[in-house]
């Protein structure tokens, strides 16, 4: 009888070996783990773990949702974490930001699923470790389904645009299982839109008209929301032939030109291709108030610009006008009860002014007749720093009013008694902090022409 | 002399039970533990990256299902009957699938969820029995051509 019993166990032991050592050589001989918290962004430094040497792939994450007891709230918490030791990089790919963002997304959708796993918690409050662990598994079956169509439907992100829509998508999940909306909404400009990620705030003055708006450079794309403040009234049919023209003068390619009128409101949807194969989606909505560009743009020479179309679409044609209304009526009730120096608005009434109209100062909103009969009106100072306002200033003929900036976003009230019976002109704008002690002060001013009953709620 | 119906013989399960010694579980024990090993050391160099590994582990379980066989032939000095290789062949995926629980427990302490209702018993046990049968008619196919093997 042959007696294989020594190579038998010689196998085993050989074998016991090698299952002993990969997970020694996976944690670095048990080096010390730093787990990341999400709020905190990924660095490459975050990637100490050996990487595979035939791997095909440049980088990996190893992040996973962990459950905690608040010993304040005696309630479980989920906190996603990453695994410094288990997640790794090639050395060759540590100056690829496109690839840290990809790797950073699936740490997201660890996060997002962490919020899942929290709101379970917070609808379920009072179940014991095991139910809530229990939990756990199914969220975690669900989180690793979405990691890998993750990979599989971005290629690994080698394909930029499905790994820039994943992102976009990842984002805007998050926010849902997060306090902000994701819906900015302009209070001046009367504009509301979603963005799946914080926009950047930008307001200025482009040929005499004030502008203000928000763009967000990400995804690979430029999302940008602009409203003008129409200075004179509009000719619909002159805004169209000058939309033409605004693309003609840019050298913009139009692929796609829509236009519609409803109630003295253009409404128009420009499709167009630059010299620089950028696709530029426009969505205008003109009114005799306002102009509203909504923008999107991306690059068309990445072949397949499916998901930049899906993004470009979700964003632009979730821009509405939204009523501000209330938004100011809370303003103007807050602005009564911290009741503002009176001394100041007298003060303001016996000063001498002179006007230049040098510069267009700002960016009004619409005027709005509260329900006792004062007249508000929301004005924002457009390129001047807080810091550097003295008080702004309202002419109604007859009176003046000064008030200094505040919280509430300088927003000027008239009594009803002081308003004029029928229609009106006021001049509203602002005096600098460095002018306040000049016999005869610098305002910089624009004219407003109220309607008295038109307006009245 | 009476001799038994060679089909009928391969029935039975007495000659394997009679036989059974330790030897005969240490050699599925060295083998579920070297193919784990040899799986892990797929996954650590990467190789996951191109293909399941998951599908690799079965497909290697019955490439090495046939080493039993061969070592208790050379430690038997006979080949085991059907029913016995049958067992012997249960006997290997339940204890791959065992240190593969203990390897998963080791490292998470956890289990990994499988699929372990009756009726994926039953696939096994039939899946096993029909791989067996392939292999008795290759073998009696050989045989024919006088190329015996195992």
């Amino acid at each position: 009888m042959a007696n294989l019993v020594k190579p038998k166990v010689g196998i085993f032991i050989f074998s016991i070996f090698v299952l002993i050592l990969i997970p020694l050589l996976k944690s670095k001989f048990n080096a010390p783990v730093i787990f990341k918290q999400w709020k905190e962004k990924l660095s490459w430094n975050d990637f100490q773990g050996l990487p595979p040497i035939f791997s095909r792939y440049s980088a990996a994450i190893n992040s996973k949702i962990f459950l905690e007891l608040d010993s304040f709230t005696k309630e479980y918490h989920a906190y996603a974490r990453q695994n410094n030791i288990l997640s790794w990089v090639k050395t060759s790919d540590t100056s690829s930001q496109y690839l840290l963002d990809h790797e950073q997304y699936h740490f997201n959708i660890t996060e997002l699923h962490a919020r899942i796993m929290n709101q379970y918690i917070a609808e379920n409050p009072g179940l014991s470790f095991a139910d809530y662990y229990r939990q756990l598994n199914l969220v975690n079956v669900d989180r690793d389904l979405m990691q890998n169509q993750y990979d599989e439907e971005s290629h690994h992100s080698v394909n930029r645009t499905n790994q820039h829509f994943w992102e976009y998508r990842i984002d805007s999940l998050l926010i849902t299982y997060s306090s902000d909306s994701g819906w900015i909404t302009d209070n001046y400009a009367r504009s509301s839109l979603y963005f799946a990620s914080k926009p950047h705030f930008l307001e200025g003055v482009n040929h005499d008209n004030a502008f203000r708006g928000y763009y967000l450079n990400k995804y690979g794309m430029h999302l940008s929301h602009l409203c003008f403040q129409m200075t004179d009234k509009n000719d619909m049919k002159l805004i169209r032939t000058n939309l033409s023209d605004y693309y003609e003068t840019r050298k913009l390619n139009i692929q796609s030109f829509k236009t519609e009128l409803n109630n003295n409101e253009l409404h128009a949807f420009v499709v167009t291709e630059d010299t620089v194969n950028s696709f530029i989606y426009h969505k205008w909505i003109i009114n005799q108030k306002y102009t509203y560009m909504t923008e999107a743009r991306f690059p068309d020479n990445e072949g397949d610009t499916i998901g930049y179309g899906k993004i470009a679409r979700s964003f632009i044609n979730s821009f509405r006008i939204a009523n501000t209304d209330e938004y100011w009526l809370n303003q103007f009730q807050k602005m009564n009860a911290t009741k503002p120096d009176s001394k100041k608005t007298e003060n303001a009434t016996r000063q001498c002014y002179y006007a230049t109209h040098e510069k267009l100062p700002g960016f009004y909103g619409e005027p709005i007749f509260t329900e006792s009969g004062s007249l508000i009106i929301p004005y924002d100072v457009i390129n001047v720093a807080d810091s550097l306002l003295g008080y702004n200033v309202i002419f109604t003929g007859q009176y003046s009013f000064g008030t200094a900036p505040q919280d509430w976003n300088h927003l000027f009230s008239i009594e009803p008694d002081l308003i004029p019976k029928d229609s009106f002109t006021i001049e509203l704008g602002y005096i600098l902090r460095s002018d306040s002690a000049s016999e005869c002060k610098h305002f910089f001013g624009q004219q407003l022409k109220v309607k008295s009953q038109v307006m009245l709620h | 002399m009476h001799t038994k119906d060679p089909f009928l013989a391969s029935l039975e399960v007495k000659p394997f039970f009679n036989a059974l010694s330790y030897r005969d579980f240490l050699t599925p024990i060295s083998l579920s533990v070297f193919i784990m090993a040899l799986i892990k050391t797929f996954e650590f160099v990467g190789l996951d990256d191109y293909w399941d590994l998951s599908y690799t582990m079965i497909l290697i379980a019955f490439l090495f299902m046939p080493i039993n066989h061969i070592v208790y032939r050379l430690e038997h000095k006979r080949q085991n009957n059907f029913m016995g290789r049958v067992i012997h062949d249960i006997t290997f995926i339940l204890l791959l699938i065992v240190i593969m629980q203990i390897h998963y427990f080791i490292l998470t302490s956890g289990f990994m969820l499988m699929d372990s209702s009756f009726s994926f018993v039953i696939l096994i046990f039939i899946i096993l029995m029909g791989y067996e049968l392939l292999i008795a008619l290759l073998k009696r196919l050989l045989n024919l051509f006088s190329w015996q093997i195992l």
